[in-house]
């Protein structure tokens, strides 16, 4: 997965559909991307337990998720 | 449930009366009914027993788009109504993220405090360091000190007591119009900081993951996305140029303002857009000020454009830095330029010279708001002492007389004309709302100016609006009477603010009772009829009316201000009265279209 920060606006819908599809509960710090907080501003990493889903790439409104390197 | 007791220092969590949120399904309702249990009418606002009761609904901190919305009731001083404020960002998921519905902060710390929440554990912290520091600064430096977090914070109008003091959330959404920022000044709390590490559990989360991707369908069908992806509100220059260009203006006064305001200056300022949690419309801004090299954060650059507008300042960015320093002080951008106004009335019309004004600049542009802002802050002066204390103030300075040069209900200044804009829903809730005029009933199709009647009908059926109330409403002579149209509005609103989804046009559009009813049953479990659903939502709206009747706020003060009525202009707005199309309205109209509104919310109206 690929993370286009200049795109990001900060809704962290990303976190919130990983959570809820391979979770079942709307909870960031279960997402298998985490977001890093620089004042407005996300940074986002993912975790080894991605599976490249890439539902945060589809449910993204503002195309900061892309899948592939 | 977190209770805070300030002034003892300790917190305590518990569970709140189930009853509270199935009957008012959460949120703005529930924030209602718990402020009407916890609280005593005629209390100071200002004092420690004012408490302040923050609400986060049941869809709040899930991927819901546009499901951020935190809802604050207290007392507030500016019209001493009791006001259930809406704001965005950060602070509703957190809390929801925290395990708190709700938390309720109760009395007064001793010396200037913070305080930090983190999933149900509260630390009391000193915050005498950062008592008089801008809410820029103040909410920077919190985040530096607790990474992730969100931040409600005050400024130095909230610290003095300005009546005209907002909170802000995160640097860029403001809550509390009236001065809830001056309630918790007195209460020595210059922040709050959330910070959740949990979750929400859903109830049917394939249900929930389907129903969302159907909005996100939508989302791919809307015409104007572009725009409103890139430009955010100003996106849709063309229908706010119309209102905010000053009376009597040309075609030629319309394309400057375009130059000066328009989506290609915000194109020059624009650094990023900003989202609240789960929104897939962002509507904030991060902006750059060439001139400063400074960054800062904006509610809206649509609201700029409309200080700017109406003080007539040289460009964006002028107007934008002029917002970003009413947000630091935490002022309600809105009400000050109101008053700049007014002074500037005051002035055009002999009632008070140069000598008057204390040095302030009586003419149009960045310097009369930015020196009242000041004067204010510090309530400096016999104007910034007077002002501060609201509209009220003014009139004690200047005379009774000068109510006439402005446009209130309820002691509070209209946000809109209805003489530029047409006698819609947002237009003619101000004379009805409990607190005064507000956003409330901006959710409706008559947003937008110009629908044809049929389409209006058929938006307004989304709203959860039954067959013969919608007969009611689409009916000779009107058309469209809007006060019937009105009470279903503020379920509307209600509906919205008490599940914690954002009632902006720009995002309600996409929604209708029978989705809201799906999702609210997805996240909770609970399966509602839609009727019964807005039954809760109108209960909500009903409890939020009573608990200001009892302030002494009621249907008597239900009055259209006099200046609707007289053509001349007043704060660069004029022109004749007139309905959603166009037809002129005279008082008696209004009167009328008062006793349908209490007809339709089923009250006997004297």
């Amino acid at each position: 997965m690929r993370f286009m920060g200049d795109r990001c606006t900060g809704c962290r819908t990303c976190q919130l559909i990983c959570s809820l599809s391979h979770d079942g509960e709307s909870n960031p710090s279960l997402a298998r991307v985490v977001m890093h907080a620089e004042g407005l501003r996300l940074r986002a990493e993912f975790t080894p337990e991605c599976d490249e889903c890439a539902r945060c790439a589809k449910f993204c409104p503002y195309g900061a998720m892309l899948k592939g390197k | 449930m977190m209770t805070v007791d300030l002034t003892r220092g300790v917190a305590s969590v518990d569970a709140y009366p189930m009853d509270f949120a199935l009957d008012f399904l959460g949120g703005f309702g529930a924030c209602n009914r718990l402020f009407l249990a916890c609280s005593q009418p005629g209390t100071d606002p200002l004092s420690p027993q004012n408490p302040v009761v923050f609400g986060a609904g049941p869809l709040v901190g899930t991927m819901v788009p546009g499901s951020s919305r935190v809802m604050a009731s207290a007392r507030v001083p500016l019209t001493g109504a009791v006001a259930s404020a809406s704001g965005s960002m950060g602070m509703g998921a957190n809390m929801k993220w925290s395990g708190l519905d709700h938390l309720m902060l109760t009395g007064k710390a001793a010396e200037p405090v913070l305080i930090y929440i983190e999933n149900e554990r509260v630390e009391f912290l000193p915050a005498v360091s950062l008592w008089g520091k801008g809410i820029l600064e103040t909410t920077r430096s919190l985040w530096a000190a607790y990474p992730g977090s969100s931040v409600l914070a005050i400024g130095p109008a909230g610290e003095s007591g300005a009546h005209l003091s907002l909170a802000m959330i995160d640097g860029c959404a403001t809550l509390g119009r009236g001065g809830l920022a001056a309630v918790l000044g007195a209460k020595n709390l210059k922040a709050v900081v959330v910070k959740g590490g949990g979750g929400v559990k859903v109830a049917d989360p394939a249900r929930l993951q389907e129903l969302v991707k159907g909005l996100y369908e939508r989302l791919e069908n809307f015409d104007m996305r572009e725009a409103a992806a890139a430009l955010g509100m100003i996106g849709a220059w063309p229908m706010y140029a119309s209102q905010l260009l000053p009376y009597g203006s040309s075609d030629d006064d319309l394309r400057e303002l375009t130059e000066r305001f328009g989506p290609q200056a915000y194109m020059k300022l624009k650094r990023c857009r900003v989202s609240c949690p789960s929104c897939f419309l962002a509507d904030k801004d991060e902006l750059y000020l060439p001139s400063t090299g400074e960054s800062v954060f904006s509610t809206s650059f649509l609201n700029a454009a409309i200080i700017g507008c109406a003080l007539m300042m040289r460009d964006a960015e002028e107007a934008a830095s002029t917002l970003a320093l009413l947000d630091d002080l935490g002022l309600d951008f809105m009400t000050l330029s109101w008053q700049a106004a007014f002074l500037l009335e005051l002035h055009e019309h002999g009632i008070i010279g140069e000598e008057d004004a204390e040095g302030i600049p009586l003419a149009r542009g960045a310097e009369i708001l930015r020196e009242l802002a000041a004067r204010v802050t510090e309530r400096r002066g016999e104007i910034g002492e007077a002002f501060a204390r609201g509209w009220q103030g003014a009139f004690d300075l200047f005379g009774e007389d000068t109510r006439r040069y402005t446009m209130l209900v309820r002691d509070q200044d209209c946000l809109y004309d209805p003489r530029v804009s047409g006698l819609g829903t947002m237009e003619f809730e101000q004379i009805v709302s409990p607190r005064g005029p507000t956003s409330a009933s901006a959710g409706s199709a008559t947003y937008v100016p110009g629908l044809p009647e049929e389409r209006l009908r058929r938006l307004t059926a989304r709203m959860g609006v039954g067959d013969e109330a919608l007969g009611r409403i689409f009916s000779p002579p009107w058309g469209m009477n809007v006060g019937r149209l009105t009470r279903y509005s503020e379920d509307w609103f209600s509906l919205f603010s008490s599940l914690g989804l954002c009632n902006r046009y720009q995002i309600n559009r996409f929604y209708h009772a029978e989705l809201i009813r799906d999702l609210y049953a997805a996240v909770t479990g609970v399966e509602l009829e839609v009727g019964e659903m807005m039954e809760k939502a109108a209960a909500g709206w009903e409890l939020y009316r009573e608990l200001n009747s009892r302030e002494g706020l009621g249907e008597d003060e239900d009055r259209p201000p006099q200046a609707w009525f007289d053509e001349q202009p007043l704060w660069g707005r004029g022109g004749r009265l007139r309905d959603y199309f166009g037809n002129e309205l005279m008082r008696e109209d209004i009167l009328t279209l008062l006793g349908d509104y209490y007809d339709e919310r089923g009250r006997k109206h004297a």
